[in-house]
């Protein structure tokens, strides 16, 4: 059978699974590896597709109905209900979700599991910028992956986890040296959505390294692998960072073109807050740049809008700082310094030395500009 | 309606039976015989038009119905009847209309009368000067009263349905079927009320039917026409068909909504109506038009409009449950957040009935108590919501029936394809076949997909209800359960 008609048939596969949950003990057993495969599977799909506030919602209440005994498929529902609650940015939610993974893992001594909760925990760290935490969890997850007849898909997972969470902490060799490694592996399995993501990874720490043709080279590579699948999150996330990369290089009509052609009612339809406030910041950020304020001041205040709803104060001040910019060329001065005084509200929370006080000083800087003007 | 005559039975609902009808009792004038032939009916017709004139087996034809005057020979037609008019056949201005009405030709108008018989057309004038229509607030009048006072998420449907019913043209019966509460009437109501005031139809009647299920199907159908055209005939004709036989009223409702367009509705239409009365509707169509309701889809009907109705969408529950709670006065209701009333909605779906239910019961009750009581209806108001719904109809469901219903509950809202639901339901084709069959005709199931792939869902009242009725130990929902769950793992080539 073909899954060309998944995305109908999603609500199909939901109550399929929600009512398996309820199935009584004897004959759920019958049909536990059915439901592992199918909540794996659906989660794979669901995610690719965009579908995750619908599939989260349907997990959760499988999660609050859930009676079921058996702790390795509690373990599994628990794992990708916090991987949603990450994806949808609640990122205490998902810690929580997945320490309750652990708990149960541990109780049933399924070390390899615990191997996957340590990286989806390295995965929500990462993305909440505990940088840290990321490296320990990935190192952690790393460790049991090897010691257990590594699997090259779980290996190179981690592997692109650590290759990012060294780019965090700005060692770009070590994080291009671990993606290397990463895309080798995945080279060797058949799983083009993982291999895309990471040569998109290497790309945007090549373009930080200014290696400028080799991450072109890279994003080219992303955007062929992609094509094959269905997955338009990730051809999003690509768009993303190749615009990215003409815009560093001075193209805008090229960066302008390409974050155009992201589509936003998908990314509507799919939730993906962050990747909306990214694609409307950095399609504002290209129109200053190519001097039409009115157009950028549009697409600021729409990605303010979506910051403030992903609760990501130091995001939300950079798109102030950018919307202050275009409101000072438009010679809206007074909104300017507003816009100003709001993003320096927010960077004053953020932790001392971190990319908010950098932030905050080069403020202070413009305000005075702008006064003075 | 037959007569027997010289050992054979005239059907004198046809063209070809009256005109042999009205012949025997024609004399040949001219000849003084007390039988006009074919022949020399052909003949006379052939004097008044100037030619030649028509054979016995051409006028055989007609008396037949084997062929037929063409509507472009209107002086043929003419002819023929002022040659029966003089001979005594055809008696009066009614029963030369009855032939042209049944050969489907239109009324003589002044014109044709003043050639025929002058009298005539002093009895049409006198009837027309006694006729009058009613006003618009007149008929508006009639109309029961109206049980909403706004109207959320039916604008489309009641501007489709509109269209359809100020046109010229076919369709000249639209149907809206649905299950209990879904709002058939009350779109019909809205209506009625907006095309009262167009004008353009003569009178829009509005008829509540009830049909009891205690007669056999064929009796019931006669009886629901016999009444149909009674109550026809005491709005269309009143006081003067009192004491007529239903052939002749019949007759007579039938020849007013052929004289100009009315719109009959017919609300609530129940019980199990055969092909015999939707036959009978038909002829009483064109330019008159008719609107009904039901919860049983129609059989036959390839010339009517259906439209089923679906639940009402979120935002329009939210926006009438709101509306509904400001209402009855339930003002905590009404300042839920869309959170909180989406959680209701979750629970009834969009059944404005059961949405309106639920603000009536706010006043009373806690939301966690309405919830929880919709979710095991079994007492109070809710538990006689679902009777009211769906009680009458799960008790005439077959075994069949009842288990494919049951294995809804494992389909999305989009709904699932027939080789799912035949698969999971564990039915043999002719039974599972039979039973979607039925389920649909009785608003059970509905059909959700396009033209190019048919998909069937159930309304999420009807879920709630189901999933009050299953047990939970019920073997055959769990089987179907566990052949759903293979069914997705092989359809997602899961290689475990």
């Amino acid at each position: 059978m073909s899954r060309s008609n998944l995305d109908i048939e999603r609500y199909n596969i939901f109550r399929a699974i929600e009512f398996g949950f309820m199935l009584p003990s004897q004959e759920m057993q019958t049909v536990r590896h059915v439901l592992i495969d199918l909540l794996r599977e659906t989660s794979h799909f669901m995610k690719q597709r965009g579908y995750w506030l619908e599939w989260l919602q349907t997990l959760e209440r499988i999660a609050e109905r859930n009676k079921v005994e058996d702790a390795q498929l509690q373990c599994k529902l628990f794992n990708q209900l916090g991987d949603l609650y990450r994806l949808t940015q609640q990122f205490p939610k998902a810690i929580k979700a997945h320490k309750k993974a652990e708990t149960l893992a541990r109780q049933s001594n399924d070390e390899v599991e615990l191997g996957h909760i340590y990286f989806y925990l390295g995965m929500v760290h990462l993305r909440n910028r505990e940088h840290k935490q990321a490296e320990d969890f990935g190192q952690k997850s790393l460790n049991i992956f090897s010691r257990h007849k590594p699997d090259r898909k779980e290996m190179a997972g981690v592997l692109n986890l650590l290759g990012l969470a060294a780019r965090s902490r700005n060692d770009l060799e070590t994080a291009e040296s671990r993606l290397r490694r990463s895309i080798n592996l995945r080279l060797r399995t058949n799983q083009p959505v993982d291999l895309a993501r990471t040569l998109n990874n290497l790309a945007i720490v090549l373009q930080e390294q200014e290696k400028w043709k080799e991450a072109l080279h890279y994003f080219a590579e992303a955007k062929q692998t992609l094509e094959t699948t269905d997955s338009e999150l990730d051809r999003v996330m690509v768009a993303l960072s190749e615009g990215t990369l003409f815009f560093r290089m001075g193209q805008y009509v090229q960066a302008r073109e390409t974050f155009e052609k992201i589509d936003m009612p998908f990314l509507e339809q799919s939730g993906h807050l962050l990747y909306q406030a990214l694609a409307t910041n950095n399609l504002g950020a290209v129109f200053i740049s190519l001097e039409q304020f009115d157009e950028a001041e549009t697409c600021l205040r729409e990605s303010i809008e979506y910051c403030r709803k992903i609760g990501d104060d130091l995001r939300l001040a950079k798109t102030l700082a950018a919307l202050s910019e275009a409101l000072t060329k438009q010679g809206n001065k007074q909104a300017a310094l507003d816009t100003i005084d709001e993003a320096n509200a927010l960077l004053t929370k953020l932790p001392a030395g971190s990319e908010g006080e950098r932030l905050y000083k080069d403020l202070v800087e413009q305000k005075e500009k702008v006064s003075k003007n | 309606m037959a007569h027997a005559q010289s050992g054979k039975r005239i059907n004198l609902n046809t063209f070809g039976g009256l005109l042999r009808h009205y012949r025997h009792r024609c004399i040949d004038w001219e000849r003084n015989s007390r039988l006009l032939s074919q022949e020399r009916l052909g003949e006379l017709i052939g004097q008044k038009l100037g030619i030649s004139g028509y054979s016995g087996a051409a006028i055989s034809d007609w008396e037949r119905n084997k062929s037929h005057i063409n509507k472009d020979e209107r002086r043929v037609l003419l002819s023929l009847i002022e040659v029966m008019h003089t001979g005594g056949g055809i008696k009066s201005l009614d029963e030369a209309n009855q032939l042209l009405l049944a050969g489907n030709y239109r009324d003589l108008n002044q014109a044709e009368l003043q050639l025929i018989d002058k009298e005539w057309l002093n009895q049409k004038t006198a009837e027309s000067n006694q006729y009058s229509y009613s006003t618009a607030e007149e008929q508006e009048a009639l109309l029961p009263p109206a049980t909403y006072t706004r109207l959320f998420g039916i604008e489309e449907k009641k501007a489709i349905i509109c269209q359809h019913l100020l046109s010229s043209n076919p369709p000249y019966v639209v149907i809206i079927t649905g299950i209990g509460g879904i709002g058939k009437s009350t779109i019909a109501d809205t209506v009625a009320r907006q095309l009262i005031q167009t004008r353009h139809f003569a009178q829009v009647i509005w008829l509540s039917t009830n049909t009891s299920n205690d007669q056999t199907s064929e009796a019931n159908s006669s009886s629901t026409f016999a009444n149909l055209v009674t109550k026809l005939g005491e709005r269309l004709l009143p006081n003067t068909l009192e004491r007529e036989s239903v052939e002749r009223q019949l007759f007579q409702v039938r020849r007013e909504l052929k004289k100009r367009p009315n719109l009959i509705i017919l609300d609530n239409l129940e019980g199990d109506i055969s092909l015999h009365f939707w036959e009978n509707l038909r002829r009483l169509t064109n330019p008159s038009k008719f609107l009904l309701t039901s919860r049983i889809y129609p059989p036959d009907t390839s010339d009517f409009y259906l439209l089923n109705l679906s639940e009402l969408p979120l935002k329009s529950s939210i926006g009438l449950l709101r509306h509904q709670a400001l209402i009855v006065g339930s003002t905590e209701l009404s300042h839920l957040t869309d959170q909180n009333l989406t959680d209701i909605y979750n629970i009834v779906g969009g059944n404005p009935f059961a949405l309106r239910l639920v603000a009536k019961l706010a006043i009373i009750y806690s939301l966690p108590q309405i919830q929880a009581s919709l979710k095991r209806g079994q007492t109070g108001a809710i538990a006689q919501m679902y009777m009211d719904i769906y009680h009458e109809v799960w008790q005439t469901l077959q075994q069949t029936e009842k288990q494919l219903l049951q294995t809804m509950l494992l389909v999305g809202y989009t709904g699932a394809l027939v080789e799912q639901l035949q698969i999971i339901s564990k039915l043999d084709e002719d039974n599972f076949e039979q039973a979607l069959h039925q389920l649909i005709n009785y608003s059970l199931i509905e059909p959700r997909g396009n033209i190019y792939t048919q998909r069937y869902g159930i309304h999420s009242l009807t879920a709630q209800y189901l999933q009050n009725q299953k047990e939970t130990s019920d073997m055959t929902f769990t089987e179907s359960n566990l052949v759903n769950l293979k069914y997705w793992h092989e359809y997602l080539a899961i290689d475990s």
